[in-house]
């Protein structure tokens, strides 16, 4: 539930920013009546995610035993990528993700066709929502143990607050602490990221794809075991795993601190450069 | 010496509150030539601890098979695992697997008797 909620919270927020900023300008720059085509474009796109998401989970009900096993492991080490590129890619777009919309509008009114709004909305939450789909999946392959109306509510959860903090930036709002939010947001991703490559490795290798990971140094079945509640939620949110063999521990521990250490050492260039974004973006909506 | 009082009392706690109430243990032995034994009786409704002893020499897994509502438990090579399960309110034959991770698979049959 946490898992679902985090994801939906962080992603949906990229989406509503995207959108928040792309009606803002339009209404600037009174074409209040292209508000239609962008959301026409948000709606159809979240569609094709929602598809994208069934087959996923079609393929995977499909398959059984190890093939099932090595599907749910590529699936959660395709997702590590994601997280990892979409981390990284935000701290280096918040620059001038504000500037390029605005251009991009620009020309699609200028060119006078609706389909190029439409596209570019579309484009913005295919690309987002693609991403949350692989995410939720993999998150649910490692989260089994919790119920499918749990997992549902955190996503619609984390979705909610994600709309209403797109609201904030749509009425202009300049209390949403945006650098923040995306600085916390993205250490807890690359957390969940290191989990989820911990307990993909461990699923390939239940698969037989990965033959031999090396020994399990301890075993801390007796203090928390992964048969209990408590074990299973650590271990999809976490990635806890009682009996972690060698090769998940060094993944682990080498993903996380490299990543930590990539995207931290560039806290305080961040801070600069939302500073340059807030200050690009403020003139504009000071006018609401 | 305060920490270890503390995080000792947190871990007593947690294991108190997940370790959840164990029922009556059957062994499940692993061996390099598959599971044992392989036929089980218990009653409907019957609280079971499956207290699985992993002897061979690589990991082994212990999962529902046929629709038996068991989730799938690792078992490292040397290690024992406990896993609580409780019978449906059916009669009938449940029936659990036990298999090297990837490879051949040893079926367990758990008949379901009226209690």
């Amino acid at each position: 539930m946490l898992f679902s909620f985090l994801i939906l919270l962080r992603e949906g927020f990229e989406v509503a920013l995207v959108l928040a900023l792309v009606l803002a300008y339009l209404r600037q720059t009174g074409n209040r009546a292209h508000f239609k085509e962008v959301w026409a474009g948000a709606i159809a796109a979240a569609l094709v995610c929602v598809g994208a998401g069934a087959g996923l989970e079609l393929t995977a009900t499909s398959l059984s035993g190890s093939s099932q096993e090595a599907f749910e492991g590529i699936t959660m080490l395709g997702a590590v990528a994601v997280l990892t590129w979409m981390v990284f890619w935000m701290r280096r777009q918040a620059r001038t993700i504000g500037r390029d919309l605005r251009r991009n509008v620009d020309l699609a009114l200028t060119s006078g066709s609706l389909l190029a709004l439409v596209s570019l909305a579309f484009m913005a939450v295919l690309r987002e929502g693609l991403e949350t789909t692989l995410l939720l999946f993999a998150g649910a392959s490692a989260e089994r143990g919790d119920s499918t109306a749990l997992f549902l509510l955190g996503a619609a959860g984390g979705l909610a607050v994600a709309a209403v903090m797109g609201y904030a930036v749509y009425r202009g709002s300049r209390v949403l602490p945006l650098r923040q939010f995306f600085a916390v947001s993205g250490v807890i991703v690359l957390v969940l990221a290191a989990g989820l490559l911990s307990n993909g490795v461990a699923e390939l290798q239940e698969s037989g794809l990965i033959s031999n990971l090396g020994g399990r140094p301890w075993d801390t079945d007796a203090i928390v075991s992964q048969t209990t509640t408590l074990g299973k939620f650590l271990h999809a949110l976490l990635g806890y795993d009682s009996a972690p063999t060698w090769g998940q521990i060094v993944l682990y521990w080498s993903y996380l601190g490299l990543g930590l250490v990539a995207f931290l050492g560039g806290a305080s260039a961040l801070l600069s450069r939302f500073g340059r974004f807030r200050a690009e973006r403020e003139p504009g909506l000071a006018k609401s | 010496m305060r920490m270890l009082a503390v995080s000792l009392a947190l871990a007593c706690v947690l294991v108190a509150a997940c370790g959840g109430g164990g029922g009556r243990e059957i062994e499940i032995v692993a061996t390099d030539s598959g599971c044992t034994p392989t036929t089980l009786t218990a009653s409907t409704r019957e609280k079971l601890t499956f207290v699985v002893k992993n002897e061979a020499r690589g990991d082994r897994e212990l999962e529902g098979e046929d629709g038996t509502k068991l989730e799938e438990v690792l078992i490292p090579s040397g290690r024992t695992r406990r896993i609580n399960y409780t019978t449906p309110n059916e009669e009938g034959t449940q029936k659990l697997k036990c298999y090297i991770p990837g490879g051949p698979e040893t079926i367990i049959e758990l008949r379901v008797t009226g209690s």
